[in-house]
């Protein structure tokens, strides 16, 4: 059964699921770990 | 000492040596590498294409730690193979959704793990090397491969064989950067390990027969 206030209320969740999406588009990707690649130069001595 | 710094991090390091001079692990593309950067004396370190560590060696922990802060928005999976007398490499260089669109040049090295054998720190001699120049999409991955044919010295001693992947920005001389990179070392490179070929199957964890 509906009460007074559902629509209010369902309205209000679907505001906060916009907000939630929106924000989750603008955060930026995940960095990725990072493998550092050394290039070294060396000869015998 | 590298091979320390190596031995720190294995899995956010990846050191390859160019021999000069008269080391019997000399390959012409190490001077290649040499004047890319313009380099001019030795021993020499540059990181990720982008930062010269220069001769100070005492600077260079702080060096790969100032490297490894620096996020990316890259991955690079890979796999290597040693086929009879073939190294096959695949590749899947991806940038992240949400990063940027990036030109890369892909970079696929052989090493030589614990060689020349005069010297115990000597680890990851250069051997052969493959580019591809690539446009990678955001949100997209490329896929790459190359096989390569290990010489004598190589075949001789697969369980130091290594493959490593770097993108690099595509430029003719440095720096340049290079936003990720990936590499696997020895018995990973073999499908005859943990006893495949002499039908001792203890090693493994699942066998379908």
């Amino acid at each position: 059964m509906r009460r007074r206030g559902d629509d209010l209320r369902g309205s209000r969740v679907l505001a906060g699921l916009t907000v939630a999406l929106a924000l989750a588009a603008a955060l930026p990707a995940a960095a990725a770990e990072r493998t550092v690649v050394g290039e070294y130069w060396t000869q015998p001595g | 000492m590298v091979s320390d710094l190596f031995d720190a991090n294995p899995t956010t390091f990846i050191p390859v040596y160019y021999h000069l001079g008269t080391s019997v692990a000399y390959k012409p593309w190490c001077t290649t590498r040499f004047d890319f950067y313009g380099v001019t004396l030795m021993p020499y370190m540059w990181w990720d294409g982008w930062l010269d560590g220069s001769y100070t060696y005492a600077d260079w922990n702080a060096d790969l730690a100032a490297r490894q802060a620096v996020p990316t928005d890259m991955t690079i999976g890979m796999s290597s193979t040693i086929l009879v007398d073939q190294l096959v490499v695949d590749a899947d260089v991806c940038v992240e959704a949400g990063g940027t669109t990036k030109d890369v040049r892909v970079y696929f090295v052989v090493i030589l793990d614990h060689y020349p054998d005069d010297a115990t720190y000597y680890r990851n001699a250069f051997r052969q090397v493959y580019t591809q120049d690539v446009n990678v999409p955001a949100g997209d991955c490329v896929h790459l491969d190359h096989s390569f044919t290990l010489e004598a010295l190589d075949l001789g001693r697969p369980e130091d064989v290594g493959a490593v992947v770097w993108a690099q920005d595509p430029l003719s001389s440095g720096p340049a950067e290079i936003h990720q990179a990936a590499y696997i070392i020895g018995e990973d490179t073999q499908i005859f390990h943990d006893g495949f070929e002499s039908g001792d199957f203890s090693g493994w964890s699942e066998v379908v027969q």
